[in-house]
């Protein structure tokens, strides 16, 4: 072996401390790296597969293909296989989806039964032409009562259009086919459109199938939102004369060329675009947006990770400057020195890079397994997978030895320059003149002699010093900018709901009045409801309110500031249900038997990316109110009460005119008929969830309510920031870590290097108090400079971080005291642990044989 | 045959008023085989001189030819190169690695060059400088006189064409010093080595074939010992 490489490595056995500090660093930034990427390939892996599972494992669909060509499909080479289906025929049914009259049935062959994103909900698919599987759309949407087991015989036949003297047939891609005609509407003097069908089915066979199984509703590409006929599909093994062929290329790239290769402009065909927007073949935001936040996060990796490599072996030439001097004098060329350091950087890598992997794999598997975990309930059928193919492994091994690379590189240089004389003379350690060693007094007064020295040594190593505060002041930065993102995160995801009380939202939907407001009436009295409101809301023209400044401005936003339309505008009248209505006047103090209004004027709204938040009116409580019922009926009057408090399902609503709360009574005397919402607080949301279910099904004139749990989305919401956390956390986490070993390398190599002094100062006479407090000192200066610097920009970032959120949400910045309250006392106890670990090794030495020891 | 010849060298430190001319307008040369001494008080600029005969510093004026090559002319990695072949420096302080054992410190020049050395020639230098027991061991394990040995071996490994010692037995005590001076004088009389050697020590310079006297920055006297 060469006496160099030789050197290196025991060189770095000699330093077994800070070799396995580097390499610990270089273990953590790989695993990083691979992580990040893995966890981006096993995103898009997700991705793919679940929409291979919903939308099938083909790239391209050719339709109405003759058997000639079909049969020609084995002969082309771009493709790796094909499935194939066929269309029977249209067969009506009595469907209560006005516009999906048909079953649509066609026949797939085993393949494309398996790889067209064709999903069994029960029973199995069919194995002969006479079994069907139908979509439970049809059942539910369709009002069509077939099972499992069930034969059902289907007139099958064409769906025609007669136009101009020529008949057409239409398929799937053609909606049903209608005319509109307009028929006045006595009702409530709005013209309603009336659909008339106007094209016509001609049967062709009578043909009995056996139904066999239930799948969900099939893809967008078999049947698209606008089609009339439900997809029903039986088996078959031959190639008819006319077919589809669902096309697997062996490369999707190109996906395009190779379709036109086989259809030409003969045929129809519709790409599978869902799976080729996560192969990445074809452009996609949420991929592109996916690849961005990785770079960026690869990018901090990386700047950190150089950072403490360089740092590593800055120290290490420190250390060597006399050898690589004495190893110049003695004829080596700064090349030498130069490929010795970079080797040195290399055997790292050789040591860290296969165990960073592995444990960067070890960490997307545990990931994956908790993403599973946590949030898997709420994927619906999306099931994560990891991914670990080679290109991120790859990219890890470039991305690491690049950084190894970039961290020796200027070391390397900086040692091949190493002038041999300057290295024998060793004067180039200590280049300082006196005035940059100018204590302030106050140093002096409030530390002693020793906060003088440790002072003045802070100035004299200056850059090694900066190292290690630049080290803390990264990770500051980032766990402060980091836990705000968090913060905010979870207010933007969360706090919609954290906010509110209500569980659940109630709406019921209905051609009269009292299936529209007294069913929640109804449905108030269920047990499992805490407390509710009934939210009913119209609006009364308000025609000489006095506006604030604010509220001429929205006005004239929305173009009502001038008098010729000052007659539309309108205020927000609102009752809440008595039992919410006394509730709320209790919370805001004001008596039940007065007759008043609750005015809540405040205004959020982004108009044209531009926040506006503030109060519209410039009434005064007891200012009186004049309006009008928008039919121009009524006009009203009531005495005002000005309040900021909102109540249950109203938190974050904003109309432009403002709302204005009043009793029940007060709002039937003006309106008859309006739509409500009712909020509602349950003790157990899911178990009323079922009830109003099964209230639904039983009672014909509950039919139309409809029920949002929020609780369920709240818990979603919550096992996504979960999830965010956790990641973002581990990111800090392992960054602050990076940063740890950055401090820990040069504040022990420092106190090494200047073992000496420390010796001298010992041996005139200078107590081990009075030197342990010196060290300390010197540790509590880098530490409040640290915090100094670190807060400000953390708290900067903390901020740009909020503004970034606030374009999408209107909320207040909050300081993360908390957070930095962590900052502090964590600085704290890494500034202590390593100034205790120091001192230890300090307090070892001998004196005499320190001043001795001259060796290089 | 003159294997030194030192032309007009000046090596100035510090500007304007603060100006040291640590070595100024020198000129000599020296024969191959020579031992030469050169004495001067401290601060005299023998040091400065020594270093720039080894091509570890640079001068600001003049030239330094060895072996008829003007050194200065040199990239720094030729000289370097050169160095390691041509020139071997003893230090007063040793400047062995701390890492490596005797025969590797020893071996040095010839590992940095690539260069194969005959087992037989590390063992007759072994033997000559009587560290045939210690080739095992590191710097650390052995006395100041032992380790000057090794970074005589270190200096003599490559046959150089000149061999440069910085007051090579000014950290040593007077028994060790001699062990040393009788090695110096050895290879120059056995190998005609060619030794330049710095020292105030003047029982040293006696057993020189020429003393060469330096004050400040000049040569003051050049005489040959009878």
């Amino acid at each position: 072996m060469n006496v160099l490489k030789k050197l290196t490595k025991r060189n770095l056995i000699l330093n077994k401390k800070r070799t396995i500090v580097t390499i610990i660093g270089i273990i953590l930034s790989t695993a990083m790296i691979v992580c990040v990427s893995g966890m981006v390939t096993s995103f898009q892996k997700t991705l793919i597969n679940d929409s291979i599972n919903s939308n099938g494992y083909y790239h391209v669909q050719i339709k109405d293909m003759p058997k000639e060509d079909i049969l020609a499909l084995e002969n082309n080479r771009d493709m790796q296989d094909y499935y194939l289906k066929t269309e029977i025929g249209y067969a009506p049914f009595s469907s209560e989806n006005y516009f999906k009259p048909y079953f649509y049935v066609s026949a797939f062959n085993e393949k494309a039964l398996h790889n067209t994103g064709i999903r069994l909900i029960e029973g199995r698919l069919p194995q002969n032409k006479n079994e069907i599987i139908i979509p439970n759309h049809v059942i539910e949407g369709g009002g069509f009562s077939g099972k499992i087991g069930d034969t059902i015989t289907l007139q099958i036949g064409v769906r025609t259009l007669l136009e101009d003297g020529k008949t057409y047939f239409l398929n799937q891609n053609n909606p049903l086919a209608t005319e509109t005609e307009e028929e006045d509407s006595s009702m409530n003097n709005r013209s309603e459109k009336q659909e008339k069908i106007i094209e016509s089915f001609q049967p062709k066979e009578k043909i009995t199938y056996t139904i066999v199984g239930i799948i969900e509703r099939p893809s967008y590409e078999i049947e698209s939102y606008s089609a009339p006929g439900y997809t029903a599909i039986t088996y078959t093994d031959e190639i008819h004369e006319k077919g589809d062929a669902f096309i697997l290329f062996k490369n999707p790239k190109g996906y395009n060329y190779k379709t036109i290769n086989i259809a030409g402009d003969k045929y129809d065909y519709s790409y599978n675009s869902g799976y080729l927007r996560w192969l990445g073949v074809t452009d996609s935001e949420t991929m592109g947006a996916l690849y961005i936040v990785a770079a960026v996060v690869l990018g901090i990796i990386i700047l950190s990770s150089v950072f403490v490599i360089k740092n590593s072996f800055a120290i290490s030439i420190t250390e060597k400057y006399k050898m690589y001097g004495m190893l110049r004098s003695i004829g080596a060329t700064s090349r030498q020195i130069k490929k010795n350091v970079l080797y040195e950087g290399f055997f790292l890598g050789l040591i860290a890079i296969p165990i960073g992997i592995l444990s960067g794999i070890i960490a997307i598997v545990v990931l994956v397994f908790l993403i599973n975990f946590i949030i898997g309930d709420y994927l619906g059928d999306i099931y994560f997978v990891y991914s670990i193919p080679l290109m991120p492994i790859l990219l890890s091994i470039l991305l690491a030895s690049v950084t190894i690379y970039l961290s020796t590189i200027r070391t390397a240089k900086k040692a091949g320059k190493i002038s041999a004389i300057d290295a024998i003379r060793s004067n180039n350690d200590i280049k300082i003149k006196t005035k940059k060693l100018k204590t302030p007094f106050f140093v002096k007064k409030l530390f002693k002699t020793g906060g003088v020295i440790a002072y003045k040594n802070l100035k004299r190593n200056k850059k090694k010093y900066r190292t290690t505060v630049i080290s803390i002041v990264v990770s500051i930065v980032v766990f402060l900018s980091l836990s705000s993102f968090i913060d905010f995160g979870f207010k933007m995801a969360g706090g919609y709901y954290t906010e509110v009380d209500y569980n659940m939202r109630i709406y019921s939907n209905g051609d009269t009045y009292s299936m529209r407001y007294d069913n929640l009436k109804e449905l108030a009295k269920l047990d499992l409801i805490e407390y509710y409101s009934i939210i009913r809301s119209d609006s009364l023209f308000v025609s000489d309110a006095s506006y604030s400044d604010y509220g001429r401005k929205i006005l004239k936003l929305f173009g009502l500031d001038n008098e010729e339309n000052k007659e539309e505008r309108t205020i927000s009248i609102v009752s809440l249900g008595a039992q919410e209505y006394s509730r709320y006047l209790k919370k805001i103090g004001v008596s039940s038997d007065k007759k008043v209004g609750i005015l809540l004027d405040e205004f959020k709204e982004t108009i044209n990316k531009k926040n506006y938040v503030g109060n519209l009116y410039n009434f005064k409580n007891h200012d009186i109110l004049k309006g009008t019922t928008i039919d121009a009926k009524k006009d009203f009057e009531i005495e005002i009460i000005r309040s900021e408090e909102r109540p249950m399902g109203l938190e974050h609503s904003y109309s432009f005119g403002g709302y204005l709360i009043v009793s029940d009574e007060i709002f039937n005397s003006l309106f008859e008929e309006t739509y409500a919402t009712m909020y509602v607080k349950a003790t157990d949301a899911k178990k009323l969830e079922n009830q109003i279910d099964n209230l639904r099904k039983e009672k014909e004139e509950f039919k139309g309510v409809y029920v949002t749990n929020l609780e369920e989305e709240m818990k979603a919401q919550n096992a996504m920031v979960l999830i965010v956390s956790i990641f973002l956390y581990g990111f800090i986490t392992v960054i602050s870590l990076i940063g740890i070993t950055n401090i820990f390398n040069t504040i022990t190599t420092n106190m090494n290097l200047r073992s000496k002094e420390f010796a001298m100062l010992k041996s005139i006479g200078m107590t081990k108090r009075e030197f342990n407090r010196m060290i300390r000192l010197e540790s509590i200066f880098y530490g409040m400079k640290s915090l100094f610097i670190g807060i400000p920009l953390g708290l900067v970032g903390s901020y740009i971080i909020y503004l970034a959120f606030k374009k999408g949400m209107e909320f207040s910045y909050t300081f993360p005291i908390k957070s930095l309250l962590i900052v502090i006392v964590f600085v704290s106890i890494i500034i202590g642990i390593i100034m205790k670990y120091s001192l230890q090794k300090i307090n070892k030495q001998n004196i005499i044989e320190t001043i001795r020891n001259d060796n290089i | 045959m003159e294997i030194l010849k030192v032309d007009n060298l000046t090596k100035t430190y510090g500007k304007g008023e603060m100006k040291i001319n640590a070595v100024d307008h020198i000129s000599f040369s020296i024969e191959k085989g020579e031992f030469v001494a050169i004495v001067g008080s401290s601060g005299s600029g023998k040091s400065t001189l020594l270093h720039l005969l080894g091509g570890v510093d640079r001068p600001t004026s003049g030239k330094v030819y060895i072996d008829g090559k003007d050194i200065y002319s040199l990239s720094d990695d030729e000289l370097a190169i050169f160095r390691r072949r041509q020139i071997g420096i003893i230090y007063q302080f040793y400047n062995l690695i701390p890492i490596l054992n005797v025969t590797e410190n020893i071996m040095l020049p010839c590992d940095l060059d690539n260069t194969n050395v005959s087992k037989e020639r590390l063992e007759e230098v072994l033997d000559i400088l009587n560290l045939k027991e210690r080739k095992n061991h590191l710097p650390n394990e052995l006395s100041g006189g032992q380790q000057q040995r090794v970074s005589i071996g270190r200096a003599i490994i490559n046959n150089p064409a000149l061999v440069l010692a910085d007051e090579p037995t000014g950290n040593l005590d007077s028994k060790a010093s001699d062990e040393i001076v009788s090695l110096l004088k050895m290879s120059n009389k056995k190998y005609k080595q060619t030794i330049v050697v710095i020292t105030h020590d003047l029982e040293i310079a006696k057993e020189a074939d020429r003393i060469i006297t330096i004050d400040d920055g000049k040569i003051i006297k050049d005489e040959k010992v009878a």
